[in-house]
């Protein structure tokens, strides 16, 4: 069991900037998703990055903690949320970009990097404390994974769908 | 020896998914899969709790912990897709008899299987059931709503002028 911070930091803040800036870009940007499209998609988003925090945090793994404490706590479900908006910007961008037959997996590698640079950006602000051994490039096959899935996502519910 | 039992259950209960008719669109069964998961997943937090932390006497190795997961991740939110989908298409009477028979088997499968569902006992763990049946059904009802909402909109716009 571990405490790193108790006061209100930079993990809080980054959450509270990054969360309302995604937001804000999300209601920005035209829409090119159906609202029941962009709900699902952002629950996708939420549900990913609670699958792997609600797993990969706990034993026997315990590979990192969230935010302040070893404790699920309310700054740990709106980071949740904070990650929502991402998966409807790759499903965005991935529907208007020019598509050729190996387009997919270049779209995919260019964005595990950004996760990975976005993973690095909250690690250094506090949101994750990795222990056990548990480095950041470990992250990368979650990221190709999850990125994969949501792509089949939009292939088999958003592409057939037009 | 529970891993090779869940990953059983798991294929049955995929398999009764597969094969029963829908009252539902591919939209609505992967949002109350996901919905029912994360709602699963922050709702188990609390009884889990000491397994999640390793208290001794509480720790799950690695493969009860997988069988954990797949009962939290896939068996529950199946269940309940299941028990929902039936509902849709169910009169008055029989729906507060597949309500019934839901807490029911909730409540049977959680006892059965304490330890890789709940990990610690939940007392009234009927009240938790009944909480997340009317959580899941709202969520649902109200994605289609949405959805109903937006093709009543495509609608109107093609209509010609």
């Amino acid at each position: 069991m571990k405490f790193y911070n108790s006061s209100f930091s930079t993990n809080e803040w980054f959450i509270l900037i990054v969360g309302i800036a995604a937001y804000t870009l999300l209601f920005l940007l035209p829409k090119r998703l159906t609202r029941s499209q962009t709900v699902l998609t952002l629950i996708m988003g939420i549900y990913f990055v609670a699958l792997f925090d609600q797993t990969l945090c706990k034993v026997p793994f315990n590979y990192y903690d969230v935010n302040d404490t070893s404790y699920f706590e309310l700054w740990d479900a709106l980071s949740y949320i904070m990650y929502g908006p991402f998966a409807y910007f790759f499903i965005y961008g991935y529907s208007i970009i020019k598509k050729f037959r190996s387009t997919f997996f270049f779209y995919i590698l260019t964005w595990a990097v950004f996760s990975m640079f976005a993973e690095a950006l909250a690690w250094h602000a506090g949101v994750y404390h990795y222990r056990n051994g548990y480095q950041m490039f470990f992250s990368i096959p979650v990221y190709l994974l999850v990125l994969s899935l949501t792509m089949l996502y939009y292939q088999c519910y958003i592409r057939q769908h037009k | 020896m529970i891993l090779a039992a869940n990953l059983c259950f798991l294929w049955l209960v995929i398999s009764v998914l597969i094969f029963t008719p829908k009252n539902m669109s591919r939209e609505d069964l992967l949002f109350l899969f996901l919905t029912s998961s994360i709602i699963l997943m922050l709702a188990i937090y609390f009884p889990a709790m000491k397994a999640y932390l390793g208290i001794s006497g509480y720790k799950l190795q690695t493969a009860e912990f997988i069988a954990f997961i797949i009962n939290r991740n896939v068996i529950l939110p199946i269940i309940t897709i299941l028990f929902i989908n039936q509902i849709l298409s169910a009169g008055v009477r029989q729906k507060s008899l597949i309500f019934f028979l839901f807490l029911i088997t909730i409540d049977l499968y959680c006892s059965f299987e304490e330890r890789y569902t709940t990990v610690t006992r939940v007392p009234f763990l009927f009240l938790y059931e009944m909480a997340y049946w009317f959580l899941c059904l709202g969520f649902l009802k109200a994605f289609q709503l949405l959805n109903r909402q937006e093709i009543k909109k495509r609608n109107i716009t093609r209509q010609p002028q």
